[in-house]
C-alpha cells in the first residue's frame, strides 16, 4: 500500500522543465555616489551603460536635485563593484547654467557619448541639449556642442553601434510652457539622428501620432537590426497631469503608445497601443520630468514595462511583442507578492541579456505595511517574457521613500521626486542594478545616493521534474509494477 | 574601420589578446585596459563603545565600510571638524556648543550588521566619527568613548 500511495504521488506531481534559478547576491550593495548631508545632495535617476570594447568599463549617469539641480557621471573600472567621480564638463557652455538629466551611450568603438539638458533662469528654463563625448574611457571630455535648441524635454539618446547612428528622441512644446505643465499643443515627440557622431543631425521627424494631443516621456530602444522603437504615455483626457493642475490622482486611464521606424529613424509609422488600460498610481510631479515606461527591442521582440495601479495598488506591469511592435501578447506582472495587497511596486526597468534573456528590476515595498519603506526587486525571463523568475531582493535594507527633494506646485503637493529610473546593465550571468537610495538619509532631509549591486545567475542541475501527462503514465505504470509484486508475493506465501 | 595587423613577438601577442574584445576592432590591437585605482575602502569596527579605524585615512573618495562587533546597537556619524574645534572627546564632554554638521553616516545596526557610504574627503581636513545613540540607562555612546578622530591624508 506505501508503495501504490507513491505511485499516486509521483503521477500527481506537478512538473516543468527546469528553469535557471537565481544563486545569492555576488556582493553587498556598493555605494556609487558620494554622501554630501551638510548640503542634502540628492543623486539619482542612474542610467548604467557598459563599453562594448571594454566591457569592464561601466559608466553611470545620475540626475541630482538636490541642493539645486545638475548632472553627474561615475565610472567603473571593474564591471560596477568599484566607483570614481569624473568630470564630463570641465564649464558649463554659454547661456547654461545647469546641467541636468543626462543621458550616456557608448558606440561601437567604445566613445563615450554624455548628453545633458542645459537649464537657466529662477525657471530652470531649458535652454538646449547638449553633447560631449570622451574617446579615453572618460579621462577627458571635448567641449559640449549643442544639438537641440530651447523648449525640447525629456531628450533621450540610443546608439545603432553597428550601422553608428546616434538616435534621439524628445518631447517639443509648441510654446514656452506655463510654470508646472504644458500649454496647448501640439507638443509632438520628434526624432532625429546622426551618423557623424553627434556633429550634424536630420531634420526632426514626428513620432507620437498627431490626434494625440497629450503625449510625454518618450523612451528610445534600438531593435538591433536597424529598426527604432519608441515608447510613450498618451494621457488621453488627464489635462489635470499634463497641465500641473491640482487634483487627486486621475482616475481615468492613458495609453502605452509604440512608434516605429523600420528605417533607421527617418520615418515613423502610426503608433500601435501597447495598453490603453494605465491607471496612473499618483499624480505626476512634474510633467517635464514624468518618468517613462521601459523599453527593450531585439529584432522582432519588443517589450515595455510600466508602473500601473489597475490592480489596486501600484505593480510593475509589462506586455511583450513578438512581431516588432505590431501586435502585444497579454499583460504580466513582473511582481509576485500578493495582488492587491496594499503595497507598491513600480518604476520597473528592463534590460536584454544573453540569448535574449530579459531581466528586469523595480522599486519594490512589500516588506512595508505602511507602504512607504523601498527595497528593490529583481528577476528575468529567458522564455521572452512569457513566465519569470521568483523576485529576488537585491538591497540590503529597505530604505524611505519619503526623503528627498519637493517641488512647489499644485501637483508636486505632499510627494517627493526619487527620480525617474533605476539602472540595470544585463551581462552574460550577471546584472548590474543601480538605484536612488535613503538608508544613509535622515528623515526631513533631501539626501539621496546612488547605489548598485550585483545579481549573479547561475543555472541549477537540479533533480529532474517530469510533466503533469508524463508523470501519470510513471505513476500508472508503477501501479501495474506494484499490483504484479504484489500478486506474485501471494502466490509464493500461499505456495 | 580598418584593422591594423602587426607582426607580434609573443609576449606583444599575449597583450593583443587580452586587449581585443568581441565587436570591436578599433582600438590599437596593442591596448590593454588600464583600470584606474579604485576608491579605498575604510574600513570602521562598532563596538563598546569605540570606533577601531586605520591609523591613516586617505583623502578623495573613500568608502567606508562599517560593521557592528559589538553587543548593542552602534550609528556613526561623519563630521567635518573646524581648526578652532578642540578634540572631538574635549569637545564632547565640554560645555562650549558648537554646530557640527554631519556629512555622512549609516544608520543604527544590530550586532552583526554592516553599513556603508562613499565620501570625499578633502586632504588635511579633520574628521570625526561619533555614535550618538544612548544606552538603555540613558548614557550616551560618544561620551563613553565612542568617538575617533582622523586627518586625511593627502595621497
Amino acid at each position: 500500500m506505501p508503495v501504490l500511495a507513491l505511485g499516486l504521488v509521483v503521477a500527481g506531481r506537478a512538473a516543468t522543465p527546469a528553469r535557471p534559478r537565481l544563486a545569492a547576491l555576488a556582493d553587498p550593495q556598493r555605494p556609487v555616489t558620494a554622501t554630501d548631508q551638510s548640503r542634502g545632495v540628492a543623486s539619482n535617476s542612474p542610467k548604467l551603460v557598459a563599453d562594448p570594447s571594454e566591457p569592464r568599463f561601466v559608466a553611470l549617469a545620475n540626475r541630482i536635485d538636490a541642493p539645486d539641480f545638475g548632472c553627474a557621471l561615475q565610472v567603473s573600472d571593474d564591471g560596477g563593484g568599484r566607483w570614481l567621480p569624473v568630470r564630463p564638463l570641465a564649464g558649463l557652455p554659454p547661456g547654461v547654467e545647469k546641467c541636468y538629466a543626462p543621458e550616456i551611450a557608448f558606440d561601437r568603438k567604445g566613445t563615450l557619448f554624455y548628453l545633458f539638458v542645459g537649464l537657466a533662469g529662477r525657471g530652470n528654463e531649458p535652454v538646449g541639449a547638449f553633447l560631449t563625448t570622451s574617446s579615453d574611457r572618460g579621462r577627458t571630455f571635448d567641449a559640449p556642442r549643442q544639438v537641440l535648441g530651447p523648449l525640447n524635454f525629456a531628450v533621450r539618446m540610443a546608439i545603432d553601434r553597428e550601422r553608428g547612428r546616434l538616435h534621439l528622441v524628445w518631447l517639443h512644446a509648441a510654446s514656452d510652457p506655463p510654470l508646472g505643465g504644458f500649454g496647448p499643443g501640439p507638443n509632438p515627440i520628434l526624432a532625429a539622428h546622426s551618423d557623424d557622431g553627434g556633429v550634424t543631425f536630420s531634420e526632426p521627424v514626428p513620432v507620437s501620432d498627431p490626434g494625440r494631443e497629450r503625449v510625454v516621456a518618450p523612451v528610445l530602444a534600438l531593435g538591433g537590426d536597424g529598426s527604432v522603437q519608441v515608447a510613450y504615455y498618451d494621457l488621453g483626457q488627464d489635462a489635470r497631469d499634463y497641465q500641473g493642475l491640482a487634483g487627486p490622482v486621475w482616475d481615468g486611464t492613458w495609453s502605452v503608445v509604440l512608434a516605429r521606424s523600420t528605417d533607421g529613424g527617418q520615418r515613423f509609422e502610426p503608433g500601435t497601443v501597447v495598453d490603453d488600460a494605465v491607471q496612473p498610481a499618483e499624480r505626476v510631479m512634474l510633467i517635464f520630468t514624468t518618468p517613462p515606461p521601459s523599453l527593450v527591442a531585439d529584432h522582432h521582440r519588443v517589450c515595455a514595462a510600466w508602473t500601473d495601479a489597475r490592480n489596486g495598488d501600484a505593480d510593475a506591469l509589462l506586455r511583450c511583442s513578438s512581431d516588432g511592435g505590431r501586435s502585444w501578447g497579454e499583460l504580466r506582472r513582473l511582481n509576485d507578492d500578493a495582488m492587491a495587497n496594499g503595497r507598491s511596486q513600480y518604476l520597473p526597468v528592463l534590460g536584454l541579456g544573453a540569448g535574449g534573456r530579459i531581466d528586469a528590476a523595480f522599486y519594490d515595498r512589500r516588506s512595508d505595511p505602511e507602504n512607504r519603506l523601498n527595497d528593490v526587486s529583481y528577476t528575468f525571463s529567458v522564455d521572452h517574457g512569457a513566465t519569470f523568475a521568483p523576485n529576488v531582493r537585491v538591497t540590503s535594507d529597505a530604505f524611505d521613500s519619503r526623503v528627498g527633494q519637493r517641488y512647489l506646485g499644485a501637483a508636486a503637493e505632499g510627494q517627493v521626486e526619487f527620480g525617474s529610473r533605476l539602472g540595470l546593465l544585463p551581462a552574460a550571468s550577471r546584472a548590474v542594478v543601480a538605484w536612488t537610495d535613503t538608508l544613509n538619509s535622515e528623515p526631513g532631509t533631501t539626501g539621496q545616493d546612488v547605489f548598485a549591486a550585483s545579481v549573479e545567475l547561475r543555472r541549477s542541475t537540479g533533480r529532474s521534474r517530469l510533466a503533469p501527462r508524463a508523470g501519470l503514465a510513471v505513476g500508472a505504470s508503477l501501479l501495474v509494477v506494484v499490483v504484479v509484486v504484489v500478486v506474485r508475493a501471494g502466490k509464493r506465501r500461499r505456495g | 574601420m580598418t584593422v591594423v595587423r602587426r607582426r607580434l613577438p609573443p609576449v606583444g601577442l599575449a597583450v593583443a589578446v587580452l586587449a581585443t574584445t568581441a565587436g570591436s576592432c578599433s582600438r590599437s590591437t596593442t591596448e590593454t585596459f588600464v583600470a584606474r585605482p579604485a576608491p579605498p575602502v575604510v574600513g570602521v569596527t562598532m563596538e563598546e563603545y569605540r570606533f577601531d579605524i586605520p591609523a591613516q585615512v586617505p583623502a578623495g573618495r573613500v568608502v567606508f565600510e562599517v560593521g557592528n562587533a559589538g553587543h548593542e546597537r552602534h550609528k556613526v556619524a561623519l563630521l567635518a571638524l573646524d581648526e578652532t574645534i578642540p578634540p572631538i572627546d574635549v569637545q564632547l564632554h565640554g560645555s562650549d556648543r558648537r554646530i557640527i554638521t554631519s556629512l555622512a553616516g549609516v544608520p543604527p545596526r544590530e550586532p552583526g550588521r554592516r553599513g556603508t557610504f562613499a565620501v570625499d574627503l578633502i586632504p588635511g581636513q579633520r574628521y570625526a566619527l561619533v555614535c550618538f545613540l544612548s544606552t538603555p540607562a540613558g548614557e550616551l555612546h560618544a561620551l563613553k568613548g565612542m568617538n575617533a578622530e582622523f586627518r586625511a591624508t593627502a595621497g
